[in-house]
């Protein structure tokens, strides 16, 4: 398992350099001068040459990359051309609040939505099923900044209830994350009910029923067990996407977020800052994914078997290599 | 039910007697802002975002005051000693944030810092740092490299504000968490992305405000920030929508105040490439336009139209007669004398974000005499980048005059010098223009100069160089309770002025 682990992680440093020549080549050949950007509408050439100069952009591709790379190695991802801040200081002084609006978002969208999947079905056709699935096509169309908006006017402004911006504590939370996580809940909604469906109709619960099992024990633990793996799949999926920021959310309650950090830098062509970006985010996904695969292995008991018969072959080899 | 009532009760109770509390004494101004700044340093940038928040620290040797006046800040009075200098006598009561007695080696090091910045090029580059000579601790006489006619206005831009030499050389890279000036404001904290707490400084040598703590709240959704005026969330919003400001009119608990700004949008031309090279083509254009119906479209009836290419409150400002407004059946006819009697097929570059309505309206009435325009709509860095490079045939811009006189204006959207990267991109070359504003750069007497560029805006209109679009606007909404509240055509807030009532 740790051998697979490490050689998963050394895995991804190909591909990160990879991502990191590909974005570079992409924002140096796309069109717009940062300094210009930067610098605006009514700024003089001369201007725009001194802060050129200044951030080395003047210099020619290969030596731009060659630079980035080797502070890169160094684990310095340069400093914004916008404000001049530390691009990794500024990634991990806003990662906590991501990875908590994500984290809260999942796992309040998970929680409801995996019961209401089970229960809509075991009573497949109900009116509860009907409610369920009629709840998750609204939650996926949607669109969820106005949602937030609407949530912002009716609790904030009419009832006077929660804040309607900022994050500063468990009061701040609760719009966000229940904006965020409807368009999750419904996704997972309808993967569970579907995935438990299949389940359900397998020989083998029929056989745990006629054994005379509980019927809480069989869907929990004969049916949920089996039916998980693409619920994971998915729930890994938006974690990885949730990760990055929800700009939108973080726009309408003013979250200082990844995701209008980076989509700002965007606008602004502020090369240090997206590169620096895109690759925690690319880094964030592979970690994700690796805990899905390990998680897999949890729950499904033949995935991981198949690792320890690998290690069981290997060792043999080595074991016969040696006599 | 018994329970649950007696309940609810000591919750509205608790609620009630905090909200209480909160309202009895209040020391804390809450704004929410559409920006964040780029730096705490008044030299480190020149957006909006930063002068806002620069303004609040740092003072420079002159303002300007609500109506664009030039008003003395650092500096008591000044005189011009001969062309190309000029003689400022300081204030001797002011210390810095740090303590530092502000004196006139402040100033010399000041201008020998912005002499080497990209951001201060245009609007202080003809100061001569290094003649720039101290008299003594109260005197400077600030020498510019040539005889500029608007020197001082330039100086009252934030980008001119003074910094502590002691201040800047012990901050180094990390100046920001720590930026010292003199005014009535002092950082105390930047969550960046989320807000700037700033305190009163007590070194300040004015009218100190009349609450201690001043909190910037940056929420970049304008229907946010409009609500939470309206919540009490924070009590004063920047930059509300049109649609916001006339909903929260409405709103017995709010004021709204709208102000024209230093900028106005127009259409124009690439004037080198043809069709746009020939008056003719240009003046049909503007005959084909209703402005202000565009205007009326855009703003919800709020905006203003600009009548020259810059706002009123600018020095040198004079409406233009119109000599090509909207009238159809002309614009018919200049362009059949053009020699595009059945029009022609164009394109028009505009910035997405804030131009894109405004294209289609102008589309819709091109095609009434025959011109088939195709919209362009980029984003800011590909719309600069066309424009600056003048790959455009028409184009919607914009100019924000911060220095609050024409030359800034004029000079670097006209000069035959600036074409393209210089500021000038309607690539227009008009020997007689050129010659009226390199002589209204240097002359030093206002009357001739405000002659000269009244001059320069007829031709202007008679060329039919651009169409004018609407003056800029900000709408600020802050609760009742808020009194005191100036807001400022340069888009900045003198929030120190402000009470609670």
């Amino acid at each position: 398992m740790f051998r697979y682990i490490s050689r998963r992680i050394i895995m991804m440093i190909p591909v990160l350099l990879g991502v990191v020549f590909v974005i570079f080549t992409i924002l140096y050949f796309s069109p717009g001068d940062p300094a210009r950007t930067i610098l605006g509408v009514t700024a003089t050439e001369q201007e725009v040459q001194m802060l050129s100069e200044e951030l080395g952009l003047n210099d020619p591709y290969g030596v731009q990359l060659f630079r980035y790379l080797k502070d890169l190695l160094r684990g310095d991802m340069g400093r914004s051309y916008k404000n001049n801040k530390s691009v990794s200081a500024e990634i991990l002084q806003r990662f906590p609040t991501t990875l908590l609006l994500a984290t809260l978002s999942i796992l309040f969208a998970a929680v409801i939505a995996i019961v209401a999947g089970i229960i809509s079905a075991i009573k497949q056709y109900s009116v509860f099923d009907n409610i369920v699935t009629g709840f998750s096509l609204l939650g996926i169309s949607i669109p969820n900044f106005w949602l937030g908006l609407m949530l912002i006017i009716l609790v904030s402004l009419h009832w006077r209830l929660l804040p309607a911006s900022g994050f500063y504590g468990p009061r701040y939370w609760i719009l966000p994350l229940i904006t965020n996580g409807v368009g999750y809940m419904a996704g997972i909604m309808r993967i569970t009910r579907s995935s438990m469906l299949e389940v359900i109709r397998q020989d083998y619960i029929r056989t745990a029923r006629a054994k005379g099992q509980r019927e809480i024990v069989v869907i929990l633990k004969h049916a949920l067990r089996n039916a998980i793996i693409p619920i994971i799949t998915l729930i890994g999926l938006q974690f990885g996407r949730a990760l990055g920021g929800a700009v939108l959310i973080e726009t309408v309650f003013a979250i200082p977020g990844l995701g209008k950090y980076l989509v700002d830098s965007i606008s602004a062509k502020d090369i240090p800052v997206i590169q620096g970006g895109v690759l925690f985010l690319a880094f964030l996904f592979g970690v994700v994914n690796l805990c899905v695969d390990i998680l897999y292995g949890f729950f499904d008991p033949r995935i991981s078997s198949q690792y320890r018969r690998k290690k069981e072959k290997a060792v043999k080899m080595h074991a016969k290599q040696a006599n | 039910m018994k329970r649950k009532l007696g309940l609810l009760f000591v919750v509205l109770a608790v609620v009630l007697s905090f909200s209480v509390l909160a309202l009895a004494k209040q020391d804390t101004l809450i704004v929410a802002v559409d920006r964040e700044p780029s730096s705490m340093n008044p030299h480190g940038s020149n957006d909006a975002g930063t002068s806002f928040v620069t303004n609040l620290m740092y003072e420079g040797l002159v303002t300007f005051d609500s109506d664009m006046n030039l008003v003395p800040e650092l500096a008591t009075r000044w005189e011009q000693i001969d062309d190309t200098t000029i003689r400022f006598y300081l204030r001797d009561n002011v210390y810095f944030h740090n303590g530092e007695h502000f004196t006139a080696k402040d100033v010399k090091y000041t201008f020998e810092l912005t002499s080497k910045s990209p951001f201060t090029a245009s609007t202080l580059g003809m100061i001569d740092a290094e003649a720039t000579t101290i008299i003594d601790d109260y005197t400077v006489d600030i020498v510019l490299k040539y005889p500029f006619g608007p020197a001082i206005n330039h100086l009252g831009h934030s980008t001119a504000a003074i910094v502590n030499q002691k201040a800047m050389e012990e901050g180094g890279e990390n100046y920001d968490d720590n930026p010292v000036g003199t005014g009535p404001f002092v950082l105390k904290k930047w969550n960046s992305g989320d807000s700037i707490e700033l305190t009163t400084s007590d070194n300040y040598w004015g009218e100190k405000p009349a609450y201690k703590t001043l909190v910037l709240r940056y929420i970049p959704e304008a229907t946010t920030r409009a609500i939470e005026v309206e919540t009490g969330g924070v009590d004063i919003a920047r930059a509300i929508s049109a649609n916001d400001a006339i909903n929260l009119g409405d709103n017995p608990n709010v004021n709204v105040i709208s102000s024209n700004i230093l900028n106005t949008s127009y259409l124009s031309y690439n004037c080198s490439k043809p069709p746009f090279d020939n008056v003719k083509v240009r003046q049909a254009i503007s005959s084909a336009i209703n402005a202000d119906a565009v205007v009326r479209n855009v703003t919800f009836g709020l905006g203003e139209r600009a009548n020259s290419v810059m706002a009123p409150s600018i020095f040198g400002y004079v409406p233009s007669e119109e000599p090509y407004g909207y009238n159809v059946e002309r614009a018919k006819s200049l362009l059949a004398e053009a020699g595009y009697a059945d029009g022609f097929k164009t394109t028009l570059v505009v910035n997405a974000v804030n131009a894109s309505t405004s294209a289609e309206i102008i589309q819709n009435m091109l095609a009434q005499i025959g011109i088939e325009v195709e919209i362009l709509a980029y984003d800011f860095n590909n719309w600069l980048d066309t424009i600056v490079n003048g790959r455009q045939d028409m184009y919607i811009g914009g100019w924000t005059t911060v220095t609050g006189d024409a030359d800034y204006a004029l000079r670097n959207s006209f000069h035959t010098n600036n074409k393209g990267t210089g500021g000038n991109r309607s690539y227009y070359s008009n020997p007689e223009v050129d010659a009226l504003l390199e002589q209204a750069a240097v002359e030093m007497n206002q009357g001739i100069r405000a002659e000269l560029y009244k001059k320069v805006q007829e031709v202007l209109a008679e060329e039919a160089v651009y169409v004018n679009l609407q003056i800029g606007q900000v709408h600020l909404a802050a609760g009742k309770h808020v009194k005191g509240l100036v807001a400022h055509p340069n888009q900045n807030i003198d929030l120190w002025t402000v009470y609670f009532e």
